[in-house]
């Protein structure tokens, strides 16, 4: 693929949640990244990095006390409301975003556990949202039911069972194949594999990748696990406190990632290939969000930080091709 | 070495449905033993059958996935229930049946770290509390020794400033340092083993490595035998030195941690090292596809358990139970590949 056509593009967006008293977190402060078509674009990054509150910005489903602040972002969509091309998703109205949801970007959302109705049939659950999002009549959903099924391995018999009737692994599946439902031209995965075993885990990752490349989907994986979103992903996007603090193709970033945070990543994972090398973890804790640190959020665990990290933000800048980097010990070589 | 812990034969089994069977039904003033469910008294066989020995300063792993009994195993060794059938033995001593005094001692000896900080501590207590309380308990040293000793124990496990957590509750402390709480509070005793039941998965990324090295570091420094659950084989790559894996209330494989990792034996070890995701790109990891999926621990299959799943099954893993078969020195494995 050479023309690079963005199906996605998320343009310094500020996202808080606002807190009693006048406070608020700064869930995600200031946050760019493009997702190119037929692409997956991997977010990582620990609990509370605000990962998936930028889910929640794209979607618009954030809880009442999310306000987006400032910035833009632009979906490569057919027409609606009388625009077309890319439309600036935080001006369109409720209703008109409602369209986008699940026909343009649909979720997989975490814990496959939570997202099902427990006194409704697996199989009628996404017929639902297939009605009712292409209007079509029973028996066409039916058999759409049927070809979703095929992709995602479930036998079509068992989509009449109630979800506690599935396991794990089948529940995640028929999340899977809800969101595919629709035909979405971008699925945001949040953490689809996060409550299962590593085995099942590994076939739904196996199926996913499968089916991204038979349908030619874009999709933004959302996981705190560095080696499944490096596996998964073509681009990947280090987030911390708030911020994307490196961003870089997924083969640079194992060996050419510069920021202290990636490299203190990278070696907090224990590995099963390869040399067992050194285990190190990152010193301290995550900061709080409704107060960061002064200057580079990451200086008070960073062991390279000197006097002006402390005192002001570090730019995000182009360190190489396509390899992006917000720290002031890197920049200046 | 000398072997400080022993296991042997254990197994566990939980009743399912047998509870309804009988049923006093009170009416019209006369009581009736009615039998209202007529259903066969099935079992769950959560532990069925497993043995493994523990040396003294060591790291012993458990791993598997969940329903495997992992969990349970570590339950039964701290006596927070009965086995159905089986013997544990620490330092010689056969600790399944004991006396209450025996077991305040036991209880002293043995300790056990949950997976869920959260749920651990005692929401009520202070941080100060909830560690000094082992040792009021054991009635060890004096009052205010016994404060000293809390703060050099919360300094042990990396609390930085130790005396600034005294005073505060479990909810103002992140998810990492409440392990290291929960930790401190379990070695203030100095045990001579302690059970981890998943001590880092609820852990962030970051914080997990730096609680796994902790807990080598104070497994070194207290001299302790530590049995570490956990599901994910790669963490047990690293903190521990021998390990089992199990698969259905069994032990399947163990052996020297290196070992089992560089040259896994039971197809299911095999599997279960293959589908570990890497960050590097260029590792190409060869792939087991299972079968399936993980048949109920009531309705454990004939002859060998994996074989549903097994991508190599034969004729005989569907009729005969396989034995352990030594592959090399402190390495077994039961498969009838062997």
């Amino acid at each position: 693929m050479n023309a690079k056509t963005k199906i996605l593009e998320v343009n310094g967006v500020v996202m808080h949640y606002r807190l009693s008293g006048g406070r608020s977190v700064r869930a995600v402060d200031g946050i760019s990244f493009s997702v190119e078509e037929g692409r997956t674009t991997g977010i990582v990054g620990e609990s509370g990095c605000g990962k998936s509150s930028v889910a929640g910005t794209i979607l618009r489903t954030l809880p009442d006390n999310g306000e987006i602040k400032s910035g833009k972002i632009y979906f490569k969509h057919g027409e609606i409301a009388g625009k077309s091309g890319m439309i600036d998703l935080f001006s369109l109205s409720e209703e008109e975003i409602q369209k986008i949801r699940w026909k343009g970007i649909s979720m997989i959302f975490q814990g496959a556990m939570n997202s099902l109705n427990p006194v409704r049939r697996v199989g009628d659950q996404i017929i639902e949202i297939m009605r009712y999002k292409d209007k079509i009549s029973k028996e066409e959903a039916q058999k759409r039911l049927e070809r979703l099924c095929n992709i995602v391995h479930i036998d079509p018999k068992r989509m009449r069972s109630y979800p506690h009737q599935f396991s794990g692994g089948m529940k995640q599946r028929a999340v899977i194949a809800m969101a595919l439902s629709t035909d979405p031209k971008l699925i945001i995965a949040d953490e689809p594999t996060t409550a299962l075993d590593l085995i099942t885990q590994d076939r739904i990752m196996e199926e996913i990748k499968e089916i991204q490349k038979e349908l030619k989907m874009s999709m933004i994986f959302i996981s705190h696990d560095l080696s499944l979103v490096s596996e998964i992903s073509d681009r990947v996007i280090v987030m911390y406190a708030g911020k994307i603090v490196e961003s870089c193709d997924k083969r640079s970033l194992f060996r050419e990632a510069v920021h202290p945070y990636t490299r203190g990543l990278i070696n907090s994972c224990p590995r099963i290939r390869g040399d067992k090398g050194k285990l190190s973890g990152i010193p301290g804790e995550p900061p709080s969000l409704s107060s960061p640190p002064k200057g580079c959020r990451f200086h008070p665990r960073c062991p390279y930080a000197i006097a002006i990290c402390r005192e002001e933000e570090p730019e995000y800048k182009e360190m190489g091709e396509g390899h992006f980097s917000a720290c002031w010990v890197v920049s200046d070589g | 070495m000398a072997n400080l812990f022993e296991v042997r034969g254990l197994k566990k089994y939980f009743p399912v449905g047998t509870n309804l069977q009988f049923v006093n039904l009170k009416m019209f003033h006369f009581q009736m033993k009615q039998r209202v469910f007529t259903k066969e008294e099935e079992w769950v066989r959560a532990v069925d059958g497993v043995s493994f020995k523990v040396d003294d300063r060591e790291v012993f792993g458990l791993v598997g996935e969940s329903g495997c009994g992992k969990t349970t195993i570590g339950r039964l060794i701290v006596k927070l229930m009965e086995p159905t059938e089986g013997d544990i033995y620490l330092d010689g001593k056969n600790i399944v049946k004991l006396s209450k005094n025996e077991l305040k001692d036991f209880r002293k000896n043995v300790g056990m770290i949950f997976q869920d900080p959260y749920d651990s501590l005692n929401p009520r207590f202070t941080i100060l509390e909830s560690v000094k309380e082992p040792l009021d308990i054991h009635r060890i040293g004096e009052r205010e020794d016994r404060i000293k000793k809390v703060v050099s124990i919360l300094k042990e496990v990396g609390l930085n400033p130790e005396k600034s957590f005294l005073k505060r509750y479990p909810h103002e402390l992140s998810g990492g340092q409440r392990q290291r709480v929960a930790i401190a509070r379990t070695l203030i005793v100095n045990p001579k083993m302690v059970i981890a039941d998943e001590p880092c998965s609820m852990l962030d990324v970051s914080i997990r490595a730096e609680t796994m090295k902790m807990m080598i570091k104070l497994k070194e420094e207290f001299g302790l035998s530590i049995l570490y659950i956990t599901h994910d084989i790669s963490e047990a790559r690293n903190v521990t030195d021998s390990m089992a894996v199990m698969y259905l209330g069994k032990i399947v494989e163990s052996g020297r941690t290196d070992d089992i990792i560089e040259n896994p034996s039971h197809p299911y070890s095999k599997a279960l090292i293959s589908v570990v995701p890497d960050i590097d790109p260029d590792i190409k990891r060869g792939k087991i596809e299972l079968l399936g999926g993980v048949p109920s621990s009531s309705n454990i299959p004939k002859g060998c358990r994996f074989n549903p799943r097994c991508p190599y099954a034969m004729d005989i893993c569907r009729e005969k139970e396989p034995d352990y078969i030594r592959v090399e020195k402190d390495h077994i494995a039961s498969c009838h590949l062997l």
